[in-house]
């Protein structure tokens, strides 16, 4: 009788998998899409807050997960203000005052140029298969499209977000909406994904909103003018050398 | 009669000296005590309009709704028009522009990387155009080290973050904080000085920079935090604050009623508004309630009083309330010492007394000659000490009196010398007592007149 | 001998001596009630003190800095595991620390939060109210200050987000249990209060604490290297300073006030021996030494502050009773003045040993100010004075 309810619950729990594919793979497929061995981008932010809203250029070059710097080209107010991670540290360089700045402890909480993304958010990592574990918990349609809605949990600790859902589009394997979790379960921030586009042989969002679900405020549009994977990077560009230059 | 008994009063030096040293003692050391009272009083009032509340203050509605936090994000921006405008209006006062904002100070070592980095709260307020925030703020005395700013770019530090973070005179510090909008944002000074206030709020960790450069520091380009008025004449008048708070709020302002009552109610009108539009978990009613507020501009301008800031109208009363307690007790006293003398210079008349009952004066009569005698005695004594009183009020009106002894390390707000005010009407009051007590003595003493026996008269009539 | 003379004197004036003691008793009783009230003071304000914070003594995490923000996240260690038994059992009650950043209506605003065990007992804090119920999973208190500033009321919801100990975010929806009426300010003022368990899981820091406040002293043995224990003296330095400042700056008005006094006792002794010359001169005659008149005067001086000593208890005694037993109320709103000893009725307790050296003092003063007129006498020729002249 034991036995026949194990080969039953056996048989059950393989049913299931037969119907959602090994979220693994999906997690790998997003990686191929969203990760890269070195980026270069023009991107917009425009930040909406109480009381304007304005758009902040820059120019971003990264490589791998660890190596990420950013130049601001417009306000004329933040021009010439860049930014660069280095492994777990951050260094911010403002022209106006020729300092180099590392950003550390409570400044870490703060938004970067206002927006609803911190500092702290940019330090992370995106690969999400080394992170987290992820189940698959239903599908959906979401945007019009087929989505596996994805539940993660962190591998490690460390990560500032210890749970995501995400709603990963079947077919462009690319999470369209995501929601960033406490480690009690509670919502912080959520990130959706449209205008996905075909770029070499990824699939690309080119308008990201975040929004820091504590805050009031209806969130940070984030615009990919232009993006460029796999290109060779001079190492030069990610050292503090580069900051002042 | 009446001169007559004047005449003879003042011709005996036995009759007024002594009396009258009393009188006018006991009146001058209650004119210069209600003087260095109203001193304190206008001390304490002048330091808390200094650095914080100003006689009024006029701030974005939901800046005022926030007020403890000094949250400049929701300051005045670009206001420079309405500013010329408001002070058009009401020419009786005299307007400062500051922002109040917390930052990191950053210390930098030779290479520029960072070698300290401390949380602070910065005033940025006018050090260059006019001396009129180095008075208000009471820079010079709190000046510990160095000078105050001179030109742009410079920066004074309380003295404990001075030391703590191992500073010297001419190092240059990074304040970083976020402008306006959120954005991190970067300004390098200069120190020139260190401060102390002896006030621990502040003294933990304040900085002090020119308005411009916190303008420019936090992208706020023709704002201010909050802007403070003084009255010109300089003495906070609750009265006529209020009337232009009412008046402001009703010209200026968005919000129906500004006033200490309204901004009450206000407050938790837009509140209810903000917290339905964060989409978060506010029940459906509050959405409703937000309608209606919905239309208010929450960066209007709002006036406050003094007295509608920190509790200073409760302060103030319990103050005024206390201080009057203090003078009756004081009046009391003084007036049961001149009683006193009253009573003993009718003694000192016994003999006298009884002659002129002996020669048939009618006691009644004796008694008003007495009673006369003593309110000019009272009168001159305390015209002479209302005299000395003022001169000696003056003196430390002009002088101050240094009380640094008393108010060091203090936590509250008060300043280390109180100039001693006093106006005629204060000083005039001490008239009432003078006379009253030196009156009354007379007329209790004199009761003794009343009881004389005229078949004991001779007797004393040998003294 | 010269006593009893000075006391029938004394009494021979009747009720013009009254008045003198009068005024001194009345400038007495104001002292007394004025030292009463800032001891009282401090005295409630460090009771406050100790019993909202303080316990019986507090060890404290040496990486503590009250003045410093950056060190608060990393300012905690595991409570000793010798304490471990008396936590259990509320002789030791450890208190977490933490930065925390909290979103009253969606505004951000960075407060710090302190965790505390809800079934305490041995502190005031009222951390009953921490006690998790279906409806309110995560309650929390804030002062009345704090609430003011943040704008929350009771019942109100808001996301308190903290880092834990791996880095992570975490946060969780408190909801306002209670609005505390809290009179020891640093409690208050930016604070945000929780379940201590609670808040230990949320940063997941089990068995971590950053002050352990303890029932009495002697349990400070149970104390890891991590710990400290802070003396009274240190905990209490800025009180202390505190009253001392605000107490000497009435002490002056006073001052004026007993040359009030002074004034008129020197009066009615230069009164007296004005009209009682004849009395020394016959007293000079009949073989007393000028000396002993003096001090005949002087004691009659002196007795009317002994009459006046009397007076204050009999006179001040319903005042003193009064301000012992219903206490001194300030309204409501003068407890944001920053310090503590303010929220609740100031029953006074009166400084004996101060109140002694006081009347010392004022004894010595009279004595001084009854010997000056009298120095005069040594002047008088007997037969002059005699005379009455």
């Amino acid at each position: 009788m034991k036995r026949l309810f194990t080969i039953l619950l056996l048989a059950f729990s393989l049913a299931l998998t037969a119907k959602y594919p090994d979220p693994a793979s999906i997690l790998r497929a997003i990686d191929a899409n969203t990760r890269f061995t070195s980026l270069k981008s023009t991107t917009r932010m425009v930040i909406k807050s109480r009381r304007a809203s304005r758009t902040v250029s820059s120019i971003n070059y990264s490589k791998g997960d660890n190596s990420f710097f950013s130049e601001y080209t417009s306000p004329p107010r933040d021009k010439g203000t860049k930014m660069l991670k280095l492994g777990g540290n951050l260094w911010i360089y403002n022209p106006g005052t020729d300092r180099i700045v590392q950003i550390s402890g409570n400044m870490l909480n703060q938004s970067v140029m206002g927006s609803d993304l911190s500092y702290e958010d940019f330090m992370e990592e995106n690969s999400l298969l080394q992170d987290y574990n992820a189940v698959i918990e239903g599908e959906a349609t979401y945007d019009k499209r087929e989505v596996w809605n994805i539940m993660l949990t962190a591998k490690r600790k460390g990560l500032s977000y210890p749970k995501k859902r995400i709603y990963v589009d079947k077919e462009r394997l690319l999470p369209l909406y995501e929601q960033w979790f406490s480690s009690s379960g509670k919502l912080l921030k959520t990130v959706r994904s449209d205008q996905v586009s075909r770029i070499g042989n990824r699939w690309y969002p080119k308008h990201v909103v975040f929004k820091d679900e504590l805050k009031e405020g209806s969130g940070t549009d984030y615009y990919v003018d232009s993006i460029a994977f796999d290109l060779k990077i001079p190492d030069a560009i990610f050292s503090k050398g580069s900051l002042k230059k | 009669m009446l001169s007559f008994l004047i005449k003879g009063v003042f011709r005996d030096r036995h009759r007024y000296l002594f009396p009258l040293l009393i009188v006018s003692s006991g009146v001058l050391i209650m004119v210069f005590m209600l003087a260095l009272i109203n001193g304190y009083m206008d001390s304490f009032i002048r330091q808390n309009a200094g650095f914080d509340t100003g006689h009024l203050k006029v701030v974005t509605a939901a800046y005022s709704r926030l007020l403890s936090q000094k949250p400049y994000d929701l300051g005045l921006l670009d206001i420079q028009d309405e500013l010329a405008t408001w002070k058009a209006a009401y020419p009786q006062l005299d307007w400062v522009e500051r922002i109040h904002f917390g930052a990191l100070l950053d210390v930098p070592d030779n290479l520029g990387q960072t070698r300290e980095q401390g949380e602070v709260v910065a005033f940025g307020i006018d050090l260059l155009s006019s001396g009129r925030e180095r008075k208000l703020m009471h820079l010079d005395q709190a000046l510990v080290s160095g000078r105050i700013p001179s030109q742009s770019s410079e920066i004074l530090l309380t003295d404990s973050a001075f030391r703590r973070l191992a500073l010297k005179l001419g190092d240059p510090v990074t304040l970083i904080g976020s402008d306006v909008f959120g954005s991190m944002t970067f300004r390098q000074f200069r120190v020139t000085g260190s401060v102390r206030f002896g006030v621990e709020a502040l003294d933990r960790g304040a900085v002090i920079v020119d308005l411009a450069d916190a303008r420019g520091m936090l992208d706020m380009e023709g704002g201010a935090g909050e802007i403070l008025a003084f009255f010109r004449n300089g003495s906070y008048d609750q009265k006529a604050a209020e009337q232009i708070r009412d008046d402001f709020n009703r010209r200026f302002g968005d919000m129906e009623t500004a006033s200490s009552g309204g901004t009450q109610t206000g407050k938790s009108a837009i509140w209810e508004e903000e917290t339905a539009s964060s989409g978060g978990t506010q029940t459906g009613k509050s959405a409703i309630q937000s309608e209606s507020s919905a239309i208010r501009d929450e960066y209007a301008p709002v006036m406050l009083a003094m007295s509608d800031q920190n509790n200073m109208g409760y302060m103030l009363g319990m103050m005024q309330y206390l201080l009057a307690i203090f003078s009756l007790v004081f009046i009391f006293i003084l007036g049961i010492v001149l009683w006193n003398s009253g009573l003993m210079n009718g003694i000192r008349r016994y003999g006298e007394i009884g002659v002129r009952l002996a020669i048939g004066e009618s006691k009644t009569q004796i008694y008003r000659s007495l009673l006369i005698e003593a309110g000019a005695i009272g009168f001159a004594g305390s015209v002479l000490g209302i005299l000395l009183g003022l001169l000696l009020s003056a003196y430390f009106n002009l002088k101050g009196m240094d009380v640094s002894v008393f108010s060091r390390n203090s936590s509250l707000l008060s300043e280390d010398i109180i100039y001693t005010s006093v106006s005629l009407k204060t000083a005039l009051s001490a008239l009432i007592p003078g006379m009253l007590s030196t009156l009354l003595g007379a007329a209790l003493a004199g009761m003794a007149v009343f009881k004389r026996q005229t078949s004991q008269l001779f007797k004393e009539l040998e003294t | 001998m010269i006593f009893k003379l000075a006391f029938k004197n004394i009494l021979g004036y009747g009720w013009r001596s009254l008045i003198n003691v009068f005024i001194i008793a009345l400038v007495l009783i104001g002292l007394i009630w004025m030292e009463g009230m800032w001891f009282s003071w401090l005295n409630l304000a460090k009771t406050q003190s100790t019993q909202w914070e303080f316990g019986g003594g507090l060890l404290r995490v040496k990486s503590y800095d009250p003045y410093d923000v950056f060190a608060l996240e990393h300012s905690h260690a595991p409570i000793p595991a010798q304490a471990g038994n008396l936590v259990a059992s509320g002789e030791i009650v450890p208190v977490l620390f933490s930065p925390a950043v909290i979103y009253p209506g969606g505004r951000m605003q960075n407060a710090v939060v302190k965790g505390i065990p809800s079934q305490q007992s041995l502190l005031r804090f009222p951390s009953q109210a921490l006690m998790p119920t279906e409806a309110n999973p995560y309650p929390a208190i804030v002062g009345k200050t704090m609430a003011k500033s943040a704008q929350l009321q009771e019942g109100d919801a808001f996301t308190i987000r903290v880092k834990d100990s791996s880095g992570a975010f975490n946060a969780v929806d408190l909801q306002i249990s209670q609005i505390m009426d809290c009179p020891v300010p640093s409690l208050d003022q930016g604070t945000v209060w929780m379940d201590l368990q609670a808040l230990q899981d949320l940063k997941q820091l089990p068995g971590m604490a950053t002050t352990l406040a303890l029932r009495d002293q002697s349990l400070a043995s149970v104390a890891s290297p991590e710990f400290k224990l802070i003396p009274p003296n240190e905990f209490f330095a800025d009180l202390n300073q505190m009253v001392k400042t605000k107490a000497s700056g009435q002490a002056s008005l006073f001052v004026m006030m007993i040359f009030l006094a002074m004034l008129a006792i020197f009066d009615t002794q230069a009164l007296a021996i004005f009209k009682r010359r004849r009395e020394i001169g016959m007293l000079s005659a009949l073989g007393m030494t000028k000396a002993r008149i003096i001090l005949l005067f002087t004691t009659e001086g002196a007795l009317y502050m002994l009459g006046a000593t009397v007076l204050t208890a009999v006179m001040g005694f319903p005042l003193f009773w009064y301000f012992a037993r219903i206490g001194f109320s300030l309204p409501k709103g003068y407890d944001s003045f920053g310090v503590a000893g303010f929220n609740e009725a100031l029953k006074f307790v009166y400084p004996l040993p101060l109140i002694l050296f006081t009347l010392m003092l004022m004894f010595l003063l009279t004595v001084f100010v009854s010997w000056l007129p009298a120095r005069k006498i040594a002047r008088l020729m007997p037969t002059e004075a005699l005379r009455g002249k």
